[in-house]
């Protein structure tokens, strides 16, 4: 399991470094190599240790580019301006620092977990192996660290045993969690974790984030389509439209009183139940 | 206008026999919009295709009021992407349905021009291609075509799931439109009670294959009798809440 008590990893309100955001985007902008217009343009976002933040937006908003640049996963040929750093190191100008923090200091969760795990091993051989490649973990002691990881995501143990198409949708986003928290990351970047699922489902997975991110220690960036998930798990927002952020503030400012049109727009989107008779 | 009756559809499957639509009774009015509600796997989509006439149960009956005859059904998918042909232009994809008639229609040119503007689209997109229109066009596209050729029952497999929210919404409100505009009978599937209950006058909910309820749209959403239900209400409520005024 996860260590919590290591030393290395206190307490946000321990750390000495708390003063300074965990993850600080300057002036981002990401332009595609095929000559298209910037997909992300004068983006600014600072994460705090341990905070949860949601980048909310529609379909080319530019989110998944933004969460594309943080973890240095841009094709070939797409050209970055401003300033992306992370714990002190800015990855626009080092992008091999990426490769030393990808997955042990930041991991990624993403809409269809089913392309994130290897279809002929089991659910845990894959978490297991995160610990005997990142740790020099024994097999027998990181499968053992893999079942609590999935007790963890509130899965059975069993789970372990299982391959990936034998998983119902939201356990293998419940297992893909499990596998982005194994290494005790200081940031979790979850890329629309709930639309491939019904709402029942992701009721679920959102109130895992929303009562276990706290636990985890680790900084939360949710990006959602889902203006409600994001109110659910996190503290503070951004939306984003065309490439740049149109309104930033605390969670609870911005859905009792948005100031853009366009987050009133999403807001109101969100399908009301109808009243009880008489209170219509 | 159709009455299902005991109908059980199993699926063979290496490791065994998957009971998708279990039992289910139920009977579908004329001009009546009813909200087939389920999580994944709660056999909605296949209990859709039975009524729509695209399945046949594997027992169990389906009976037609009409002197015998099945409604002229249209479907339309979640994923529009599926259902449209890539090689047609929206004008002959939204043609398709008078062109199959045994007797085409006069005027097929002015249907089809109504048939997008009555789903708020420009004209000027009849000479595209499925691929060169965003995911909410091309859904109103396959609205335009399951429409134009007045079927007396249409339905929809989770038809905004896709979609972003503000453009699910708009969808959403244009489906309402244009079914109170026609007579026909409209299912809407979908895993969200809360969006059944924008569009649907009864709404069934399904899980493990069964008819758990059915029941007025209101009722359902107030005083949900079954446990599952319940469950997808109290998820449904669980999102508002977090949109309310703290």
């Amino acid at each position: 399991m996860a260590d919590r008590s290591s030393p290395s990893r206190p307490a946000a309100g321990d750390d000495p470094r708390r003063g300074e955001p965990l993850l600080d985007i300057s002036s981002l902008g990401v332009a595609y190599g095929d000559g298209s217009a910037e997909a992300v343009r004068d983006f600014d976002l600072q994460l705090r240790r341990g905070e949860a933040v949601g980048l909310v937006g529609e379909s080319g908003a530019g989110k998944s580019t933004v969460a594309l640049a943080v973890l240095g996963l841009l094709p070939h040929g797409t050209r970055l301006r401003g300033s992306i750093r992370f714990d002190g190191t800015d990855l626009v100008s080092r992008p091999d620092a990426l490769r030393r923090i990808r997955w042990r200091k930041v991991s990624v969760v993403l809409q269809d977990s089913m392309n994130a795990f290897n279809p002929v091993m089991t659910v845990g051989e894959q978490i297991a192996e995160v610990f005997v490649v990142h740790e020099k973990a024994q097999w027998k002691d990181a499968v053992a660290r893999a079942r609590t990881l999935l007790e963890r995501v509130e899965l059975p143990g069993s789970v372990v045993r299982a391959y990936p198409h034998e998983l119902s949708g939201g356990m293998r986003q419940r297992a893909a969690l499990a596998m982005a928290v194994a290494l005790s990351p200081d940031l979790v970047i979850v890329d629309e974790p709930t639309s491939a699922l019904d709402v029942v489902t992701s009721a679920a997975i959102a109130e895992w984030l929303r009562s276990a991110g706290p636990e985890l220690g680790a900084a939360l960036l949710v990006i959602s389509h889902d203006v409600s998930l994001v109110a659910r798990t996190c503290t503070r927002a951004a939306v984003m439209q065309g490439g740049r952020i149109v309104e930033e503030g605390p969670v609870a400012r911005l859905v009792n009183s948005p100031e853009h049109p366009y987050t009133r727009r999403l807001i109101d989107a969100v399908p009301r139940l109808p009243a009880a008779e008489g209170k219509a | 206008m159709i009455e299902l009756l005991q109908v059980t559809k199993l699926y063979r499957r290496a490791d065994g026999v998957t009971r998708a639509v279990d039992g289910v009774s139920l009977a579908l009015k004329e001009s009546e919009v009813v909200g087939l509600v389920g999580r994944s796997g709660s056999g909605k989509t296949t209990l859709g295709m039975i009524i729509c006439g695209a399945m046949r149960p594997t027992s169990g009956e389906v009976k037609h009021a009409a002197a015998g005859r099945a409604p002229r059904a249209q479907m339309i998918f979640q994923d529009p992407r599926e259902g449209l042909n890539p090689r047609m232009k929206v004008r002959e994809i939204v043609a398709e349905p008078l062109a199959v008639q045994p007797k085409p229609p006069g005027d097929v040119e002015g249907r089809v021009v109504r048939a997008l503007e009555d789903v708020q689209l420009p004209v000027d997109l009849l000479r595209r291609y499925p691929h060169e229109l965003s995911g909410g066009q091309r859904q109103r596209v396959a609205i335009a075509r399951a429409l134009i050729a007045h079927p007396d029952l249409v339905v929809a497999d989770e038809p905004t799931s896709m979609l972003d929210a503000t453009v699910s919404i708009e969808v959403i409100g244009l489906l309402r439109k244009l079914i109170s505009a026609e007579r026909m009978a409209f299912v809407f599937i979908t895993h969200d009670l809360a969006q059944a209950a924008m569009i649907s006058d009864r709404i069934g909910v399904m899980s493990e294959g069964r008819l758990v309820e059915f029941g007025k749209a209101r009722q359902v959403c107030t005083e949900p009798g079954s446990e599952e239900a319940k469950r997808l209400l109290e998820a449904a409520r669980a999102r508002e809440a977090a949109l309310m005024t703290k």
